[in-house]
C-alpha cells in the first residue's frame, strides 16, 4: 500500500495570514501541510501525507453568498487531490472556525463520500449543528492545546483513511455521535458498577456509562376561559379497548392508538378489556369507567359545568414507549380531537 | 454476627444417562426414571415430564424456558435453627447462610413448559408466560448465563384446568426436588474447590450495601423469599449468604429478559463481586431485599425511604442498585439511588436503556433522577435481535409468540428477528452477569 | 414529588390508584360513580387554573402537594 494521503481545512489565522483583521481573506491553496498538517504528518511517520491544504477566513466562508461561490471550486480542487480523508480545523472553542470547518466538512463528505473529520472542544456551538454530518475529535479549547489535540486528530485521520472501524467515543477520542450500539465490554456489568460505586465513594474520577438526560420542559396549556360552551374528550393511556383488541394495540412499547365509540348499554366488562402490560388490570377490567369515566362526564355535562362530551375515546397502551413513540402518538391523537372540536380533554395514565 | 458459609463446588464435565443416578470426578449420570420418582410427590397437576441436555457448544435453542436452579444441597448447617438448601421451598423457611453447602458446578436444571394462555392463567395483560428464548451460539451466547452450562432441561406438560398457582407451584417443587437430588449425590465426596463466604468487617473500609429490588405482581411474576411471595414485604435486610444458600427464588415467567432466576439469586454475580473485593476494599454490609413494581407513589415513596434508611442505618458509604423488571421497576430504583444520596450515601445502579434502532430514538432511560450519574449500561432493550437458524431446539417444537395479536407459532429451530429483546431469557442484564453493554459510537 | 410531575406533566389529578385512575374498587357503586365525578370536578378546576409549573390536585383530604389544597 502505497502512502495515503489527507486534505486539510484551515482557516487565515493557522494559515499564517494573520488573526480577526484577516478573517476577510478568501481562499488559498497550498500544495502540501501548512499549521497543523505539519504537526499531523510527523505523528503519522510515512503512513500519510498531506497532498493539499485549503484555508479560508473564516468571516469569509461564513458568509452564505461566499460559500456559494467558492463551493464547486473546493470541490474541484478536493476531487483532483485524491484525498482519502479530510481533515478540518481542530477548530477547538472557536464558533466560526468550527462552522467552516462543519460544513466544508459535510460539503465532501455528501457530494463526494470521502470520509472527514474535524476537532473541536465539546462546547463548540458548531459541534450541535454538525455532530452527525463529521466526525469530530474531541479537542482542547484553545489553541494552547494543540500538543494533546493533534495526536487525537491525526490518529482519527488514519483509521479513516484506512477506513478501519472506529473504536467507542471514549476510546477513540470523539465526541459521541449518539450512536449507541450492543456490544461485548472487557467486564461484566457487575464488576463495572462495583468499581464505579468504588470510584464514587473514594471521591476519584469516573465516567458513567449512560449520560443523565436533558430535560425538556413542556409549557402547561392556557387555562380553558368558559367550561360550559366547550367539548370534552376521554383519552387513556390505560390500554383499555373492545374486547379482542380489534386494532392488535401492543400492549408493550405501543405504536399506535385506537379511537372506539362508547355505547353506555355496552360500556361494561363484557365487552371491553385492557391489554395494557404493565400494571394488574383486574381492577379496569371489572369497569372500564376505572379509565374512561363516561357517566361522570356526562353527569358534569346535564348539571352545565361542561358543554359536551365527545360519545368516544381514544386509548393505547403506556408502557414502554420511548419519547419520540410517545411524542408522535400524541401529536396524531391531538390533531385528530383538534379536528372533531374537542378542546381539552380528560386523560387518565396508569 | 457475621455469618460464615463454606461453598463446596463439584464440578460437571459431563452427564450421562445410565442404571442409577451417581457423581464421580465430574461426571454425573442421570437417571430419568428415578428423577420422575423424586419429582411425583409434586407433581399432581403434572401430566408429564421429560428430559433433555443441553451441553456447551451446541448450536441450540431452549424455548418456553421458566426458572433456572443452581443445584445444591446443604451438607452442615446449625444444629436447631440452620436452613437448608432453598429455604422454604421443599424445607423449613430457617434461617440459611450458614455452615457447608455442595455445589454442582457448570451445571443447571432448567424448567421448561409451555403454560396455558388461556384466560384463567392470565386474569390480566401483564400476567401471562410469554416465550423465553436461550441461543448458545453467536453473539447473542452473551444474552444468557447458561450458553456454558451443561443443562438438564425438565420438560413439563401440565394437566388441563387447574389454576395458574397449582402449576407453578408444582413445576417449582419438582424441579426442586431434582435439582436437590443431583447435588445430594456430592454428599461425602471431596471437592474438586471449596471457597469461604464470611463478611466481618475489617476496620477502615467503606461500608457497602446491595440493593436487590425484585418484580412480584402476582402468580407467574412473583419472587418467594423463604418460600413465600414478597407482595406486602418491607425492605428486609438479608446476608449475603442467605442469598447464597438460595432464600430467594425466581417465578417470573412475563417478562423473559429482566427475569432474574434462582440460579442467579444464588450466584449473585453482584454478590459475588462484592465479596471478592470485601476486606480489601470494602465492607459488604449485606443486601437490602425489597419488592419493585410498588404499586402506587406512596407506596415507591415509603420503600424508597425505608430502604436509605436502612443503608443508613448501616452506615453505609456506598451502595449498588439492582432491580428486576422495566419501567415500573426502575421508578423505584431511581427513587432508592435519589433518597441514599441525599443521605450522603454513593450510589451506582445497573439498567438497560432504550435509544431506539440505534441510540438515537427518544431518551435512553424510561425514568431517571438528577442524583443518578454513576449507571452501568447493560446493553439496549431496542435494538432488532437477529437469532441464526439453530441445529436443534430444546423445551418444544415451536415459538410462542404475540399472544396479543392472536399468535403466532414459528418453528423453533429457524432463523427469526426480534424488534427488541424482550423474549431473550435474561438478556436485560439486569443482575449485570453480562459483558453486554451499549457503547456509545 | 410523584411520577407524573417528575416527567413533566402539567396538571395533575390524584384520584384513584395507578390500576384504576378514576375509581376505587372498595367503594359501593353509587360511591364510586360519586367519588369518579369528583375527580372529574378537580379536573375541572385544574383545567381552569393557570399554572406555570407541573402541579398536582388531590381530591383525598391530606394527600397531593398542591398548594391549592393543603
Amino acid at each position: 500500500m502505497g502512502t495515503l494521503k489527507a486534505l486539510c481545512y484551515i482557516n487565515q489565522f493557522f494559515a499564517g495570514l494573520g488573526g480577526e483583521e484577516m478573517a476577510h481573506e478568501g481562499l488559498h491553496v497550498y500544495e502540501g501541510a501548512k499549521g497543523p498538517g505539519i504537526g499531523m504528518e510527523g505523528l503519522w511517520k510515512g503512513e500519510m501525507k498531506v497532498v493539499r491544504t485549503l484555508a479560508c477566513g473564516d468571516n469569509f466562508f461564513n458568509l452564505e453568498q461566499n460559500y456559494e461561490a467558492i463551493k464547486d471550486q473546493l470541490l474541484e480542487l478536493v476531487k483532483e487531490a485524491e484525498p482519502d480523508v479530510i481533515i478540518a480545523g481542530p477548530a477547538f472553542n472557536a464558533g466560526r472556525y468550527g462552522v467552516a470547518c462543519g460544513k466544508f466538512c459535510e460539503l465532501v463528505s455528501d457530494t463526494l463520500g470521502i470520509p472527514t473529520v474535524t476537532g473541536m472542544f465539546p462546547t463548540n456551538p458548531a459541534v450541535g449543528m454538525y455532530l452527525r454530518k463529521t466526525l469530530i475529535a474531541d479537542c482542547a479549547e484553545t489553541a494552547a492545546g494543540m500538543r494533546t489535540s493533534l495526536p487525537m486528530l491525526a490518529a482519527l485521520a488514519l483509521k479513516l483513511a484506512k477506513r478501519e472501524p472506529l473504536a467507542p467515543a471514549n476510546v477513540d477520542k470523539y465526541l459521541p455521535t449518539g450512536l449507541r450500539t450492543n456490544e461485548v465490554d472487557d467486564n461484566s456489568a457487575a464488576y463495572r458498577v462495583v468499581d464505579m460505586m468504588l470510584k464514587k465513594v473514594q471521591h476519584k474520577p469516573f465516567v458513567t456509562e449512560v449520560p443523565l438526560r436533558k430535560e425538556e420542559l413542556i409549557p402547561a396549556a392556557p387555562p380553558i376561559q368558559d367550561a360550559s360552551k366547550i367539548k370534552f374528550g376521554l383519552i387513556t393511556m390505560g390500554g383499555l379497548v373492545p374486547k379482542g383488541n380489534p386494532d392488535k394495540i401492543k400492549m408493550y412499547a405501543a405504536e399506535s392508538y385506537g379511537t372506539y365509540a362508547i355505547d353506555l348499554s355496552t360500556f361494561n366488562k363484557e365487552h371491553y378489556e385492557s391489554v395494557h402490560g404493565g400494571y394488574d388490570t383486574t381492577a379496569v377490567n371489572a369497569d372500564p369507567q376505572r379509565l374512561i369515566p363516561y357517566t361522570a362526564a356526562l353527569n358534569l355535562q346535564k348539571r352545565g359545568l361542561i358543554g359536551s362530551v365527545a360519545p368516544y375515546f381514544l386509548s393505547t397502551c403506556g408502557i414502554g414507549t420511548n419519547v419520540g413513540m410517545g411524542k408522535k402518538l400524541g401529536a396524531a391523537m391531538a390533531q385528530q380531537i383538534k379536528a372533531d372540536g374537542i378542546e381539552a380533554v380528560f386523560l387518565t395514565s396508569t | 454476627m457475621a455469618m460464615r458459609l463454606t461453598r463446596r463446588y463439584y464440578p460437571v464435565t459431563e452427564l450421562k444417562e445410565g442404571a442409577a443416578c451417581a457423581y464421580e470426578a465430574g461426571v454425573l449420570t442421570v437417571n430419568y426414571d428415578e428423577l420422575k420418582e423424586v419429582a411425583k410427590p409434586y407433581g399432581k397437576n403434572i401430566e408429564k415430564l421429560w428430559f433433555e441436555v443441553c451441553r456447551p457448544n451446541e448450536n441450540a435453542r431452549i424455548i418456553h424456558v421458566l426458572d433456572t436452579i443452581q443445584p445444591m444441597y446443604k451438607a452442615e448447617a446449625p444444629q436447631d435453627w440452620g436452613g437448608k438448601e432453598y429455604p422454604g421451598i421443599l424445607n423449613h423457611p430457617h434461617t440459611a447462610g450458614n455452615g457447608v453447602t455442595n455445589l454442582l458446578e457448570g451445571f443447571a436444571v432448567m424448567e421448561c413448559a409451555a403454560l396455558p394462555w388461556d384466560e384463567s392463567n392470565a386474569s390480566s395483560g401483564l400476567l401471562y408466560p410469554r416465550e423465553a428464548i436461550i441461543q448458545t451460539k453467536g453473539f447473542y451466547k452473551h444474552y444468557t448465563p447458561f450458553a456454558d452450562t451443561i443443562n438438564l432441561i425438565c420438560n413439563f406438560e401440565v394437566m388441563a384446568d387447574k389454576s395458574s398457582e397449582e402449576y407453578d407451584n408444582d413445576i417449582r417443587k419438582s424441579a426442586m426436588a431434582i435439582a436437590q437430588h443431583l447435588a445430594k449425590l456430592t454428599a461425602e465426596q471431596e471437592p474438586a474447590r471449596e471457597e469461604v463466604f464470611d463478611n466481618t468487617p475489617v476496620e477502615g473500609l467503606p461500608n457497602v450495601a446491595l440493593v436487590w429490588m425484585c418484580q412480584n405482581q402476582g402468580v407467574y411474576a412473583n419472587t418467594l423469599l423463604y418460600g413465600l411471595p414478597i407482595y406486602d414485604i418491607v425492605p428486609t435486610l438479608l446476608e449475603p449468604n442467605e442469598m447464597l444458600d438460595g432464600a430467594v427464588v425466581g417465578g417470573n415467567y412475563v417478562w423473559p429478559t429482566y427475569k432474574i432466576p434462582s440460579y442467579i439469586h444464588a450466584n449473585g454475580p453482584n454478590i459475588l463481586e462484592l465479596y471478592r473485593r470485601h476486606g480489601v476494599d470494602l465492607n459488604f454490609k449485606g443486601v437490602i431485599f425489597a419488592r419493585s413494581h410498588q404499586p402506587s407513589n406512596w407506596h415507591k415513596d415509603r420503600c424508597g425511604q425505608l430502604i436509605a434508611k436502612i443503608a443508613a442505618q448501616l452506615d453505609c458509604q456506598g451502595l449498588i442498585m439492582q432491580w428486576e423488571g422495566g419501567g415500573n421497576a426502575a421508578i423505584d430504583g431511581m427513587l432508592v439511588v435519589q433518597n441514599a444520596e441525599r443521605r450522603g450515601i454513593s450510589s451506582a445502579l445497573l439498567t438497560f436503556e432504550f435509544g431506539g434502532k440505534d441510540g438515537t430514538e427518544g431518551q435512553l432511560l424510561v425514568d431517571d433522577v438528577p442524583e443518578a450519574d454513576a449507571v452501568v449500561s447493560t446493553g439496549s432493550w431496542e435494538r432488532v435481535v437477529h437469532l441464526e437458524a439453530v441445529d436443534v431446539a430444546y423445551g418444544g417444537p415451536v415459538l410462542r409468540l404475540e399472544k396479543e395479536r392472536g399468535g403466532l407459532f414459528p418453528d423453533a429451530r429457524e432463523a427469526i428477528d426480534f424488534e427488541t429483546n424482550v423474549h431473550m431469557y435474561m438478556g436485560g442484564n439486569q443482575s449485570g452477569y453480562s459483558r453486554i453493554t451499549a457503547h456509545a459510537y | 414529588m410523584s411520577i407524573a410531575e417528575s416527567v413533566g406533566a402539567n396538571r395533575i389529578i390524584v384520584g384513584g390508584d395507578f390500576t384504576y385512575p378514576t375509581g376505587d374498587p372498595t367503594l359501593p357503586p353509587e360511591r364510586e360513580e360519586a367519588y369518579r365525578v369528583r375527580i372529574l370536578e378537580k379536573s375541572l378546576e385544574a383545567m381552569l387554573k393557570p399554572i406555570d409549573k407541573p402541579t398536582v390536585f388531590s381530591v383525598r383530604k391530606g394527600e397531593g402537594e398542591s398548594k391549592e389544597d393543603a
